[in-house]
């Protein structure tokens, strides 16, 4: 059978067991995805390569120690997203107190907005500028979860064990989030 | 992708842009991965040589000041089971007079980093195949 095939679990498995083509067959899973969320967490290619690279490291050289039961994707998320606030931290290329600032200090949510976005929203040129745009506006928190649905189609009860909060707590940022985001998209228009 | 639930905002952002990772990607990380493993190692190695010589040095310099003081003959006699029996605080205080603690700590020092360099230099080191396929592919 395929490595690539084959599930996270058997793959963890097989990585514990020393099977270095386990390691590469998660490296080509989830390397996309790991980036992705880096690089619209931290803004900069170069800084999410790095954070992207150190995730891959330390699962290397971590996870065969982790316990075998662990569920290997949001356990790489948690890593990326604590490598991104190390590089952040050491860079200072972006204000702490922006990376930790809580949800409670974001902007209360009228509530939600049931019409529907405009059709010509999808179709505008500088689309994926408006989308990056609207999830730099979420506080960390919400941008972390959203990013997590969005770019790493995690659970809610996955982005819950990655951030270490309730899967309920995930879900009701990320309504929150979406409310925000509807709002921002809104005003683009 | 989202089965319950899906509204306009998710189907838009369904459309954020994914970007590979740089092509090399996969190469820096194995490189990255070798170097740090060939490190450990060789420094798991020189602890285990280092740990291991001075376990041995501090154990034949405990060896030595037990001989010389003849001590080695009283801890022969205080080992007795039956005297240990009869007078094990005595027996205590004269083990805690005639063995060289401070010795003995440097001994247990070190066999505490002969575990801790063993770790280190049995630490995951695969060989990864060169024409696996790219991380970004």
């Amino acid at each position: 059978m395929e490595h690539g095939s084959l599930p996270d679990e058997e793959l963890a498995r097989r990585f514990r067991d020393g099977d270095a083509l386990a390691f590469d067959a998660l490296l080509n899973r989830y390397s996309r995805s790991i980036y992705n969320f880096t690089l619209r967490l931290l803004g900069d290619p170069a800084d999410a390569d790095d954070a992207t690279q150190q995730t891959f490291i330390q699962a290397f050289e971590s996870f065969p120690a982790a316990r075998p039961g662990a569920s290997l994707r949001p356990w790489l998320f948690q890593v990326a997203r604590n490598k991104c606030i190390d590089l952040i931290r050491k860079r200072r290329t972006v204000p702490l107190s922006t990376f930790d600032r809580e949800e409670a200090d974001a902007p209360q949510i009228e509530p939600i907005d049931p019409t529907s976005l405009p059709a010509e929203l999808y179709e505008r040129e500088e689309l994926q500028e408006i989308l990056r745009d609207a999830i730099a506006t979420l506080p960390q928190r919400s941008r972390e979860v959203v990013l997590m649905r969005y770019v790493g189609e995690l659970t809610f009860a996955e982005i819950g064990r990655s951030l270490g909060m309730p899967e309920n707590t995930a879900k009701t940022l990320f309504q929150r989030a979406k409310a925000t985001l509807r709002v921002y998209l809104r005003k683009r228009v | 992708m989202y089965p319950d639930d899906v509204d306009d905002v998710d189907r838009l952002f369904a459309r954020l842009e994914r970007v590979d990772p740089p092509a090399d990607f996969r190469a820096q990380v194995v490189a990255r991965t070798e170097h740090r493993a060939r490190r450990r190692h060789i420094v798991g190695y020189g602890l285990l040589i280092a740990s291991v010589l001075l376990a041995v040095f501090a154990s034949f310099i405990i060896g030595q000041q037990l001989r010389t003081s003849g001590a080695l003959a009283l801890l022969a006699f205080i080992s007795d089971l039956e005297l240990l029996a009869e007078a094990p605080a005595e027996v205590a205080l004269a083990l805690v007079e005639l063995v060289p603690w401070h010795l003995a700590a440097v001994v247990g020092a070190a066999l505490v980093m002969v575990v801790v360099a063993v770790r280190l230099a049995l630490s995951p080191s695969f060989h990864f195949e060169s024409e696996a396929g790219d991380a970004s592919t």
